[in-house]
């Protein structure tokens, strides 16, 4: 029992005694507790209607709207020119005049002798072509009226201007003209005139008729004398005028009327690829208030894109003399709007936008009175005008075909970025849309440069299209974009991403075309695996 | 045969135990006063015995090696916490247990058929339970488990400091046969703190979005005197030493045990100890969730330009209800039941088998332990042998008492081979005491003395 106790003792000493504690040497606590953890979260969702979808890609002018069928259509509204009736029409200055002999020889007839002569006159108003007037109403202007005569006796006038009247009372003007002044000269503001040009001298239905009387009495002292050739010289004058209406017919005549639309921004947006619209719709708008008919003639129609490619519109509407409507004069005051469209069945308008215009030049020539047209009574009224304008309307039904397109955002890497060692986005997409896009994403720096690029992927597939012409069932798809430690090191010093999205329609390749309607959507739920470093301390 | 029989039973059981701890001393329970902390049924061999106030015990141990608990990287000298190597190693469910006992004072008397004593002791005990998902997620967050569950529910901690102060009785019957014995103790809890047992918390990621599901039940945590700590400076600095003297947070306790011995060779004992609640009344404080089951998908990114990352926090912490209040509540204490079978060879040498038991934590398993113990007049040394599952081996343990004249030492490890390279062990655990005893010789009889001349 001795030696059991003994050994024992003895074990039990060796068990304490050799002691090994070289791990804990010299060895401190580090309290900085490190965590590495990979977290798949998600972030959030992004949705879109197809024209949500559009209107990021679109920042100008064009709206995106729906048609009366639910398809998502881009209208593109410019007010590209209008004419006013003061630019379109100026009365030309008027100028006529006579000479009214005395008709018969005095000599000394022994007593004070006065014999009067009086005369009627028609003069034509100046005109341009066909024009014809009935009646202007000036606004303003200048008349003149000269005398002058070679009677070697006092002479008592009046001229009487029938033509222009003044509320309801003839223009009259009269005066004395002697052997040592035998001049006369007066004007009047032809405001608040009228001038009525509508009829002749008898009284019989005429136009550009300008009616003066002249009378005047001849004093002979009875010493005196004349001779039946002794006359007074007049002359009348009208310049400077302008109108508040004018009637009559004002032939035809051209209005400038070409333009250039130069806002084509939605399809900046653009670069490579093909884009077809099935049912594109041009329409220029004509608002117009002058009395008469236009006839529109679209000499040229081209479309320019940014690479300088060209396309001429062609087909009828181009062809054909269109017809712009005017008020007639019982609806003088009314603006009369005319749509002349430009689509498919008129046009090749899908090829020209196409090609992605930047620019569109139309060069139209229009005309009043066209050939033609039945004959229309003619009136301007200062106040009218011609308003053209351009309504694009282009439903989504198109076929794309690879188009790219290019969204930049601004980007600010995470405070903590550096923690980062991994990083994997994930795009879960359900779409609606007949419509698949190929993403790829470009961290660019300040400068521009792109600093990584992450490639091209499916992230969202197009949508099958039933014989209805609509989707019912979306396509899923899941699309991870990978940053690795070294990815991650690179887009520190981005500050923007520029997104590259080619997008092709359901068949795009076969031609065929699909409606975007407007209940479609595109899901994104965005998610995230990253592989942080958390220190206990925050670092 | 029987015996044999018996003891290979044992040992198979203890294969798959895992240890609490104090196992080694327990088997001191002959002759070690303090051991009465564990087996009630304690009659001293002395008629009056003073435990000094160094009598601790220490227990530290998990289901990792220490040396993967505080990991050192390769060619670098300072621990740290790798959860890496941690979820390498870890189980379905993992625990890790640290309890401090110290017996500050003892006064042991013995009468013609018992004994009783008078006791102060202080304990601190941390119980943690981690699952294998939780430490799955701290090492590699959630990506190994898109389309999954992580699944942290089980996991807990339960965090005890308390004092106690009491009067133990045991008492002989049956020609000293049966022993029984009982104690009743004042106990004040200092500090507390625990994660409810049935709160759950699961994170299912969805496979394609990984958006995610959320549920949460029973979210509460309870705690008390911890606010000394987190805000020291709302208190004068005697506060907490008036508060860990006296506090509401009391309640009566009890220990009982008893020990039979039909037969010469065969002795059946059982204990069950700290048998009480405490209500928790004073610097409480309760951290509670409302029960939640979201899907967490994200926001509207397309919405206003805000921080979008503050965005998603904000989104996450509004599916939360929280609440913090300071209601009582109440605590079991944490219950150990000690049963045993002992086989006596010879009177002096003892096989027991040992099963125990600690409530801490609702489903924490038993524990078994096969142990042979010699005693030499008056000394007793022993060996214990338990295995505690894939992760940790074999542990030896070791026990030594002597009482030398009025000197009592005693010794007692349940991994005895710990101090060589400990990194390589995930137990530590050790009791030690130093007591005086007096009138030993006045209960035996002479013969039985022991001459330290022959030792």
């Amino acid at each position: 029992m001795k030696r059991f106790l003994t050994l024992s003792c003895i074990g039990l000493s060796c068990l304490l005694v050799a002691c090994n504690v070289q791990y804990f040497e010299n060895a401190k606590f580090d309290s900085d507790i490190v965590f590495d953890p990979s977290i798949a979260v998600v972030f959030g969702e992004l949705n879109y209607t197809v024209d949500e979808l559009f209107e990021q890609l679109n920042d100008a002018n064009a709206g995106i709207t729906t048609n009366d069928d639910g398809v998502v259509t881009i209208v593109y509204t410019e007010e590209l020119q209008s004419q006013s009736a003061e630019e379109f029409l100026q009365v030309q200055d008027q100028s006529f005049g006579n000479s009214l002999p005395a008709g018969v020889d005095v000599s000394n007839p022994g007593v004070q002798t006065t014999i009067r002569v009086s005369e009627s006159y028609e003069f034509n108003l100046s005109q341009r072509g066909a024009e014809v007037y009935d009646s202007i109403f000036f606004k303003s202007g200048l008349f003149e009226f000269t005398v002058e005569s070679d009677f070697n006796a006092n002479i008592d006038f009046t001229a009487t201007f029938k033509s222009l009247q003044k509320n309801g009372a003839e223009l009259v003007m009269s005066g004395n003209l002697t052997p040592g002044n035998n001049t006369f000269s007066e004007t009047e503001n032809l405001n608040d005139y009228v001038g009525y040009f509508f009829e002749d001298k008898d009284g019989n239905p005429d136009s550009n008729k300008f009616l003066v009387d002249i009378t005047y009495d001849i004093g002979i002292e009875p010493d005196g004398s004349i001779n039946s050739t002794d006359r007074i010289q007049f002359n009348v004058g009208m310049t400077n005028t302008r109108f508040d209406r004018v009637y009559g017919f004002i032939d035809s005549q051209e209005l400038e009327v070409s333009f250039e639309i130069v806002n084509f921004d939605f399809f900046e947006q653009f670069g490579t690829g093909n884009i077809t619209f099935a049912d594109p719709r041009v329409s220029f708008v004509f608002n117009n208030s002058f009395g008469f008919p236009l006839g529109v003639d679209f000499r040229q129609i081209i479309a320019t894109n940014a690479e300088g490619q060209s396309v001429s519109l062609q087909g009828e509407i181009i062809n054909q003399l269109n017809q712009v409507a005017g008020p007639r004069l019982v609806n003088e005051g009314v603006t009369r709007v005319t749509e002349i469209e430009i689509n498919n069945e008129n046009s090749n308008i899908s090829e020209l936008l196409g090609i992605q215009p930047e620019t569109v030049v139309v060069d139209v020539v229009a005309t009043s009175n066209p050939n033609g047209v039945p004959f229309q009574y003619n009136f301007i009224r200062d106040e009218s005008i011609l308003n053209v304008g351009v309504d694009i309307e282009i439903p989504f039904d198109m076929n794309i075909n690879g188009l790219r397109a290019e969204e930049r955002m601004s980007f600010t890497p995470p405070e903590n970025i550096d923690d980062a060692k991994r990083l994997m986005i994930r795009l879960a997409s359900e779409n609606y849309i007949p419509l698949e896009g190929l993403v790829e994403v470009q961290f660019l720096n300040a400068n521009g440069a792109i600093v990584h690029s992450i490639d091209e992927q499916a992230v969202f597939t197009a949508a099958e299209v039933g014989t209805n012409g609509r989707t019912s069932v979306p396509t899923t798809t899941t699309t991870d974009f990978i940053l690795e430690t070294e990815d991650i090191r690179d887009i520190k010093n981005a500050t923007s991403i520029n997104l590259v999205v080619t997008l092709s329609t359901t068949d795009a390749d076969q031609g065929t075309s699909v409606k975007l309607y407007n209940d479609y959507e595109l899901k994104f739920k965005v998610s995230g695996q990253l592989d942080i470093t958390i220190s206990a301390k925050g670092n | 045969m029987r015996k044999i029989a018996i003891l290979l039973t044992g040992i198979l059981v203890s294969t798959t135990a895992f240890a609490q701890g104090f196992m080694s001393f327990y088997q001191l329970r002959d002759i070690v006063p303090q051991s009465v902390n564990f087996q009630p049924a304690f009659i001293p061999s002395n008629s009056f015995t003073l435990g000094m106030p160094t009598n601790v015990g220490v227990t530290v141990q998990g289901d990792v090696k220490l040396e993967e608990l505080l990991y050192k990287e390769p060619g670098q000298s300072d621990f740290t916490i790798n959860f890496d190597v941690l979820n390498g190693v870890a189980l379905e469910k993992n625990h890790l247990n640290v309890q401090v006992d110290l017996n500050a004072l003892h006064l042991g008397f013995k009468t013609k058929n018992g004994g009783f004593h008078v006791f102060a002791n202080a304990k601190a005990n941390v119980d943690f339970i981690y699952n294998k998902d939780l430490i799955e997620f701290l090492a590699n967050g959630n990506s190994n488990r898109i389309g999954g569950t992580l699944d942290f529910s089980g996991s807990t901690i339960r965090i005890d400091a308390y004092q106690e102060v009491g009067f133990g009785y045991a008492r002989q019957f049956l020609d000293q046969k049966l022993v029984v014995g009982a104690r009743v103790k004042l106990v004040t809890g200092l500090f507390h703190g625990s994660i409810r047992e049935d709160a759950g918390f699961t994170l299912t990621t969805n496979a394609n979005d990984y958006s995610w599901q959320v549920a949460v039940r029973n979210g509460n945590v309870n705690t008390a005197g911890f606010d000394f700590f987190t805000n020291s400076d709302d208190y004068e600095g005697s506060d907490i030493m008036n508060y860990m003297i006296s506090n509401d947070n009391q309640t009566v306790a009890f220990d009982l045990g008893a020990k039979f011995k039909p037969l010469r060779w065969l002795e059946v004992e059982a204990a069950v100890n700290d048998i009480g609640k405490i209500n928790w009344q004073e610097q409480v404080r309760n951290y509670n969730t409302e029960d939640t089951n979201f899907t967490f998908s994200g926001i509207d990114l397309r919405g206003e330009d805000t921080d979008q990352e503050q965005a998603i926090q904000d989104s996450i912490a509004s599916k939360f209800t929280s609440n913090e209040t300071q209601n009582a509540f109440e605590t079991t204490m944490a219950k150990r039941i000690y049963l045993s079978t002992s086989l006596y060879l010879s009177p002096n040498d003892r096989f027991s088998l040992l099963y125990f038991k600690r409530d801490a934590l609702s489903d924490m398993p038993a524990n078994y332990a096969v142990s042979y113990n010699h005693r030499f007049n008056k000394f007793v040394i022993g060996v214990l042998g338990s295995y505690r599952g894939e992760n940790n081996g074999i542990n030896f343990g070791a026990n030594l008492g002597t009482n030398i004249g009025p000197v009592q030492l005693y010794l007692a490890m349940d991994n005895a081979l710990v101090t060589n390279r400990p990194e390589q062990y995930s137990k530590a655990d050790f009791r030690f005491g130093l007591n005086l005893m007096f009138g030993y010789k006045k209960w035996i009889s002479k013969p039985d003395i022991v001459d330290l001349d022959e030792l």
